[in-house]
């Protein structure tokens, strides 16, 4: 008796395709958005006060990028960003470390972790503004303190966050407490680290622009305040795009650095909410 | 007694040390002149209705007067005042609200040079609304940039002078994109400044009707504010940066269009230096007034001030009865 | 953070004969306390291969720990050799149920493992490591990653490691429990050979029957919780042990007997010696 092949339910689609098939409808979506901005500018004949045209927003971004208005702005913003979040961040992991090695400070410490998990930290902009002054201290400050954080909580879980069993394995073997420190609870927080590092990147950025916010001369936040008093917002739309790509480039530079440091572990720890 | 032979000789050493370098030190070539530090709290970010500033800077004015000017910006004049008293600036370059509102807390301060004697707020409407004059405002829906800003206390003065107050009319914080509000039809009317107006017109405003604040009580737009303090014990200073000021503002009344172009330089919404001729024209209208034209830039009407004080009072921004004569001043523009 | 101080004792014999008297473990828990162990007795000479094995609860785990010296008795006391166990020490090698690898090491790092954390020669380390690796059929895993292996290779990468000291003492809690029956006859093999190579004295705990009785001198039987020794069943079949050998009738029979005990024991009939 013959047995029939089953017919294929699909083709199987090379992977390579596959993808970019997906960029491509990616890419179909941006445009349908443009296309929908666009016409609900033209058709609600909405002034450019309100809201510009795409067009106008990306003429706007290529003059100024073309013309250097923006790069000294950018510049400004980008140090305090990452004088922040570096600072932050080591502070955090530091911070972290040291309570996690020490139970009795992390029971006594417990409930204010819970609090400033909930404190929103952005609201203390306009004192650290006073506190510091202008300049690039204070958004610097600003961007610290958010950075902090996630690295300081990220920190304290991926230490603690080891199975008994494998610490036997270390007691067994006799091993010190730095040992254990530095041979198992570091390597494994690593991923934790990461996660924490890329919550904290793009926190930084905001933490940066609101500092701006309330007082700069310079960057790509005071240029938004600026344009808001020029009653330009074509411009503000050109800067914020801005921001948002730098902060999307620095995001992906820290996974990037992730998955160098990861890469031959298959670890993979979902991003904790900020 | 020292314990060990050692130990007393060590500490002798250490005396000779000291006094080596306590020598060492005076020996030192000390600065023959100090640059003494000149912190202005700005209301604003430095945008080009500061070219007189920029002036000063650009030009060597604040050197000459061995002054090391630093500009510190700050959002609405509350925030500068606030530099001021917290110590992070020398010098407040706000409106006057914010300095009666200190003194009525008890703060001591001095306001001691008119910066723009004109007052610049208005309150417009689309010339649809039909609003012309204070009492069409009645029962309308009225932005303003925020609760704590002078577009709503110069509104509160337009309603009063036809007898109306908040409650007769509805407002609502806009934040300062307030033309977005009126140009939506969210609003009836919004207050705001004659550059906002201007800037909002190069953005497709329309036709509209403006009522000018100035018509019903010309309270001055800004000026320059330290602590008593200050005023007292850093005199010299304080005369040196206010006559590189005057001087820059003088010049920017002179050369507007140099000055359009310096902005380009300073200001960071300076990019168009048309735009900024229009602003800094606007600014020099708002700079001279008949007292300044016979006592000099950066005088006092102590009569009108007397009048706004009481104003304020009579609708309660203010608790207490405020000394004029010791929250103004003009002796240091007798000085310039 | 678990207390990780190793007591320094000066090194005992090759093999170690285990001396367990009298022992009691008494776990405080959130309601009563329990007591996991009662007064258990039992001697294992050096060298010789011991199976544990009872039902689940019965305390095989807390015995292994105190054996291993990562918990302490609540009343009586083990011996190694002549000593006392107070902690845990390099001279006894463990191998728990999962492989317990270090994910960011290569297979050789975790191996090597023991010799960084003690601060042994390197090189003569190493040579060992190799030797190792190459009798479980490992060498050509040496530069991956635990991930890259399957369960049962990563077992024998954790069997290895617990080696590579070259402890005098050797315990195991069901450590091919995760794996398939052909993986499983494989590592007994294997075991066996390391075994009798190193001529540890190895305790080796297993829900498994066949297990224990293919691989062990002894079997010994636990009661119920609170457990102690119920009954001891010498093995006696030659070594080397064969994979056929598991079908001769004196085999078939051992086991037989003894999970007849073990179900006399689970009805209450037998009580412990």
């Amino acid at each position: 008796m013959q047995i029939e092949p089953a017919p294929l339910l699909h083709t199987h689609t090379p992977r390579r395709q596959r993808r970019g098939q997906e960029r491509l409808w990616s890419l179909v979506l941006l445009l349908a958005v443009l296309s929908a901005w666009y016409g609900l500018v033209q058709w609600r004949r909405l002034p450019p006060l309100v809201l510009p045209l795409p067009t106008a927003v990306a003429r706007a971004l290529a003059q100024n990028l073309l013309d250097g208005f923006l790069w000294p702005h950018l510049w400004v913003t980008l140090s305090e960003i990452l004088l922040g979040f570096i600072g932050g961040s080591a502070l955090g992991i530091g911070l972290g470390s040291l309570v996690a090695l020490a139970p009795l400070a992390q029971r006594i410490l417990n409930p204010y972790i819970i609090a400033s998990q909930a404190m929103p930290k952005l609201a203390l902009a306009p004192l650290f503004v006073i506190w510091c002054g202008f300049g690039i201290a204070p958004k610097a400050l600003i961007a610290a303190l958010i950075a902090f954080f996630p690295l300081f909580e990220n920190t304290l879980t991926g230490l603690s966050a080891v199975d008994t069993e494998t610490l036997d394995v270390f007691r067994m073997l006799g091993a010190s407490r730095w040992q254990v420190f530095r041979k198992l609870l570091l390597p494994n927080a690593v991923p934790y680290l990461f996660a924490g590092l890329r919550v904290a990147i793009v926190l930084s950025v905001v933490g940066a622009v609101v500092g701006e916010y309330i007082g700069a001369n310079k960057g790509l936040g005071a240029l938004i305040m600026a344009s808001q008093g020029m009653m330009d917002t074509t411009l503000m739309f050109a800067v914020f795009i801005v921001l948002t790509l730098v902060g999307i480039m620095l995001y992906q530079l820290v996974v990037y650095c992730e998955r160098l440091v990861l890469a031959r572990r298959t670890r993979i720890v979902p991003m904790r909410a900020p | 007694m020292p314990s060990t032979p050692g130990l007393h000789l060590t500490r002798r050493q250490l005396l000779c040390h000291s006094a080596l370098g306590a020598l060492a030190l005076t020996a030192l070539p000390r600065r023959t002149h100090a640059a003494t530090p000149m912190r202005m709290a700005c209301w604003s970010q430095p945008i080009s209705e500061q070219t007189n500033v920029f002036a000063a800077q650009e030009f060597g004015w604040f050197r000459e007067a061995e002054l090391e000017f630093t500009f510190v910006p700050g959002a609405g004049g509350g925030a500068a005042v606030k530099n001021v008293l917290a110590g992070n600036a020398d010098i407040a370059f706000a409106n006057l609200e914010p300095l009666l509102f200190a003194a009525d807390s008890g703060e001591k301060l001095k306001a001691v040079y008119n910066i723009y004697p004109q007052n610049v707020f208005n309150v417009v409407s689309p010339t649809s609304k039909n609003i012309t004059k204070p009492q069409d405002l009645k029962g309308k829906r009225i932005g303003v940039y925020s609760l704590e800003s002078g577009t709503r206390h110069n509104l509160r003065i337009i309603l009063r002078s036809v007898g109306l107050d908040e409650k007769d009319v509805e407002v609502v914080p806009t934040g300062v994109l307030n033309f977005g509000p009126l140009l939506q039809g969210q609003v009836d009317a919004t207050a705001a400044t004659d550059t906002g107006l201007w800037a909002a017109q190069q953005q497709g405003l329309g036709e509209v009707h403006s009522i000018w604040a100035r018509d019903y009580l010309n309270t001055p737009t800004d000026a320059f504010i330290v602590s008593e303090e200050f005023s007292t014990t850093r005199r010299e200073p304080l005369v040196a940066f206010l006559k590189a000021y005057k001087r820059g503002t003088q010049w920017m009344l002179d050369h507007p269009d140099e000055a359009a172009q310096l902005a380009v330089k300073h200001a960071i919404d300076g990019k168009d230096p048309q735009r900024n001729l229009a602003i800094i024209k606007l600014r020099n209208a708002a700079t001279v007034d008949e007292h300044t034209r016979q006592h000099g830039l950066g005088w006092f009407d102590m009569a009108l001030l007397e009048k706004v004080e009481r104003t304020f009072r009579e609708l309660g921004l203010t608790k207490n009865t405020l000394e004029v004569q010791r929250l103004f001043t003009n002796a240091f523009v007798q000085a310039l | 953070m678990a207390d990780v101080t190793v007591h320094q004792q000066p090194a005992v014999l090759m093999s170690s004969a285990i001396s367990v008297e009298r022992l009691s473990k008494r776990f405080n828990g959130a309601v009563a306390a329990l007591w996991a162990l009662h007064e258990v007795n039992c001697t294992v000479q050096a060298g010789e291969f011991v199976a544990l094995v009872g039902e689940s609860g019965c305390g095989k785990t807390t015995l292994l720990r105190l054996i291993a010296g990562l918990d302490t008795p609540t009343t009586g006391r083990v011996l190694l050799g002549n000593q006392i166990v107070q902690g845990p020490r390099r001279e006894v090698g463990f191998v728990f149920q999962r492989p317990v690898l270090l994910a960011w090491r290569t297979i050789l790092d975790n191996v090597l493992l023991p010799v960084e954390l003690t601060r042994q020669s390197r090189p003569e380390a190493r040579q060992r490591a190799f030797e190792l690796l190459t009798l479980l059929s490992l060498r050509d895993f040496a530069g991956h990653r635990p991930h890259q292996l399957s369960g049962g290779m990563q077992q024998r990468v954790a069997l290895v490691r617990a080696l590579l000291l070259q402890p005098s003492v050797l315990l195991m809690d069901e450590p091919f429990g995760a794996l398939d029956a052909i993986t499983r006859e494989q590592l007994h093999l294997e075991l066996l050979k390391m075994w009798q190579h190193g001529e540890q004295t190895v305790v080796f705990i297993t829900h498994d029957i066949t297990e224990a009785v293919f691989l062990a001198d002894r079997v010994l039987l636990m009661s119920r919780r609170p457990g102690t020794i119920a009954h001891a069943f010498p093995v006696p079949l030659p070594r080397p042990r064969t994979l056929e050998m598991r079908f001769e009738r004196r085999f078939t029979d051992l086991c037989h007997t003894i999970h007849q005990t073990m179900g006399l024991l689970q009805q209450g009939a037998l009580y412990a010696d």
